[in-house]
């Protein structure tokens, strides 16, 4: 919602374009065959879009809107989202704009009782968190849209209906331009919380809804305070609910209050009193300067998912898939996960370069994630919005402690940086090698990251394809010679790293010097052990020495040509 | 798991009396939950924790306050009664 008087668009800060509806070929008849088509073009859609272009692979991409979303909704992209951005070929202008951040801050009764510090490994390429509002996130992704002849971009055009059928999917589509027919072999339904692809495949979201209500609220304010996460539990200026505050960039200010119990709803949201209620929590923070008002809307906790994200030829993506609660920062994190998960998989499979089988990975995968952060997530929420007495007072108890005591502070950690791991994927057959590394990332987890000496990053070398990681005292002996070639012919996009080894460097081989041993430390490993990268640069799995057939099935697996 | 000399035992029983008058019957609830989550960091074992908890929790269905504040009115038939 908007102040009085202000259009729906009409923001202090974002001037929003409007794209004109085209005549596209289907209105004059034209039977296109199109190999995917994605429905929504909020950053998931556009995201899967832009993955599935760095596979050489086209698609139709409509939206309903003719412009980008109205009022700024997730604001927080996580380090392994802006992987995903840069191997889309967009993160240039997110690292520009958004405000990097790794702190916070919890204030109980107005004292400081815990300090957030995400974990930020000298070798990472980027900064655990970043703020940006979902406009710019809309915008920056749709400028590298524009920029890709292979993304039929398509605004004002409205998902009316489908057919799924087992060789493909029709879908009609109706658009000022006149109403037309879509065929495709794949669709992606990235259509949001309230997704009519759902609807219309009589598909529901299944799991809990939480009782407690949050007021989010953007405002424009000059005030002088680092980018951090801020939560003020028990504040003088909100009694009886939570507070949190983000910085964003262009003086924008996100402020999310919870509605005390009982409060009603359609009052709080009146403008007078979010006013007041913002100038309350103002004060409270030390700020009596003036402040705008851009945009604010009214939000409660939900942990509901699909029980499949897969139905046919149908993919589910982002909200349209699963709803997470705002405190872990998932919602749009989730969602780029998502894109870049059915991305690679649909890229490689369109290409022929792997079997139809990969696609069967995508949801126990993503599903998987998903209710991981549930898990996480419901802690956050159940100390965000105590659903009961019990819960109420537990959370007022272990608050007052931490005024005095180190020990319960921790459970005021808003948990938002808990890294999803594919621990359980029918993609990592040989998960058990983890037991022979004391230290290191583990399979299905996220590579970690580490600076070389030229100021690019380890992760810069992994290719589209699969990726091995190969730990050297020296050019790579045959047996580790013969097993590359052989993954080298089963991916035409396989690229191996070889850590601490003097070889020459080819398209497909980097030789990457590790002079004190700091990659080999990071990664657990020793001359001869093996990481094997999916194109999502988590680890499909790991050897300490290698172990050839484990390592090819592994691959073969990856890439659809062989039933896990 | 170890135990308290019956001296020591019986001396903590009337801190936690006293403590619970000092705390008021408005904040009786909260400085209990205080006290616990102290004592089981303090016990450093969510196995004897949570044991100790399901005792606390079985045994409220054989006492209540309003029966316990009265001796003589102590029979199992009575405090079922009063079972809320």
């Amino acid at each position: 919602m908007r102040p009085a008087g202000k259009a729906p668009l009409d923001s202090l800060y974002f001037n929003y374009p409007r794209f004109p509806a085209r005549h596209v070929p289907e209105l004059d008849g034209a039977g296109v065959q199109h190999q995917v088509v994605i429905v929504g073009a909020g950053p998931i859609g556009m995201t899967a879009a832009l993955v599935l272009a760095r596979y050489g692979v086209r698609c139709v991409l409509i939206d309903r809107k003719d412009t980008f979303n109205d009022g700024s909704r997730a604001i927080c992209i996580a380090r392994p989202s802006m992987h995903i951005l840069e191997r889309a070929g967009a993160v240039a202008p997110f690292v520009k704009k958004a405000l990097g951040w790794r702190f916070g801050r919890s204030y109980y009764r107005g004292r400081e009782i815990f300090r957030l510090e995400m974990p930020h490994p000298p070798g990472e390429k980027y900064l655990p968190m970043y703020n940006l509002q979902q406009q710019y996130i809309e915008q920056f992704l749709h400028d590298a849209v524009c920029g890709c002849e292979l993304i039929d971009m398509r605004w004002q055009s409205e998902f009316s209906g489908l057919d799924v059928r087992s060789d493909g999917v029709s879908l009609t589509v109706s658009s000022p331009a006149g109403d037309y027919r879509l065929e495709s072999a794949y669709v992606l339904a990235a259509d949001g919380a309230r997704s009519p692809i759902r609807s219309a495949l009589g598909l529901r979201l299944k799991g809990e809804n939480y009782e407690g209500k949050y007021v989010i609220a953007d405002i424009r304010m000059d005030h002088d305070f680092p980018t951090e996460r801020r939560a003020f539990f028990e504040p003088s200026g909100n009694p009886g609910g939570t507070v949190l505050i983000h910085k964003q960039p262009d003086n924008i200010w996100r402020v999310d209050y919870q509605l005390r119990e009982g409060e009603s709803e359609q009052e709080a949201l009146r403008e007078d009193n979010i006013r007041a209620r913002v100038t309350a929590i103002l004060a409270d923070i030390g700020h009596d300067k003036p402040w705008e008002l851009e945009w604010w809307s009214i939000y409660s906790a939900n942990t509901l998912c699909l029980d499949d994200y897969r139905h046919g030829r149908v993919f589910f993506i982002g909200d349209a898939a699963h709803i997470v609660p705002i405190f872990g920062v998932r919602g749009l994190n989730n969602g780029l996960a998502d894109a870049d998960n059915i991305g690679w998989k649909l890229g490689l499979v369109l290409n022929g370069e792997a079997g139809e089988e990969l696609l069967d990975s995508y949801s126990p995968e993503r599903r998987g994630a998903t209710l991981d952060v549930f898990a996480n997530a419901t802690k956050s929420t159940r100390f965000m919005t105590p659903p009961t007495r019990g819960w109420r007072l537990a959370r007022e108890a272990a608050l007052s402690l931490s005024l005095d005591h180190e020990f319960p502070r921790e459970l005021a950690n808003p948990r938002q940086m808990q890294p999803y791991t594919y621990s359980q994927s029918p993609l990592s057959p040989y998960a058990h090698r983890d037991a022979e590394f004391s230290s290191g990332p583990s399979t299905g987890g996220a590579s970690p990251n580490a600076k070389l000496p030229d100021g690019t990053h380890l992760l810069d070398q992994a290719g589209g394809g699969m990726t091995a990681i190969l730990f050297c005292d020296g050019p790579p002996r045959t047996e580790a010679r013969v097993m590359l070639d052989r993954l080298e012919s089963l991916d035409t996009r396989f690229v191996s790293v070889l850590i601490g080894s003097e070889g020459t460097k080819t398209p497909q081989s980097h030789a990457v010097a590790d002079r004190h041993g700091e990659i080999a430390r990071l990664f657990g490993a020793q001359p001869g052990t093996l990481y094997l990268l999916r194109p999502d640069l988590h680890i499909a799995g790991r050897w300490k020495s290698i172990v050839a057939d484990e390592i090819i099935r592994t691959a073969r697996i990856c890439l659809g040509k062989q039933t896990p | 798991m170890s135990t308290m000399p019956f001296e020591d035992l019986e001396s903590a029983y009337e801190t936690l009396a006293l403590a619970i008058d000092t705390a008021g019957a408005q904040r009786e609830a909260l400085f209990l939950a205080r006290l616990v989550l102290l004592l089981g960091h303090e016990v450093g074992d969510i196995t004897r924790f949570r044991n100790a908890i399901e005792a606390a929790l079985a045994g409220l269905e054989q006492s209540d306050l309003g029966v316990t504040a009265h001796p003589v009115l102590q029979s199992a038939e009575v405090a079922t009664s009063t079972i809320r």
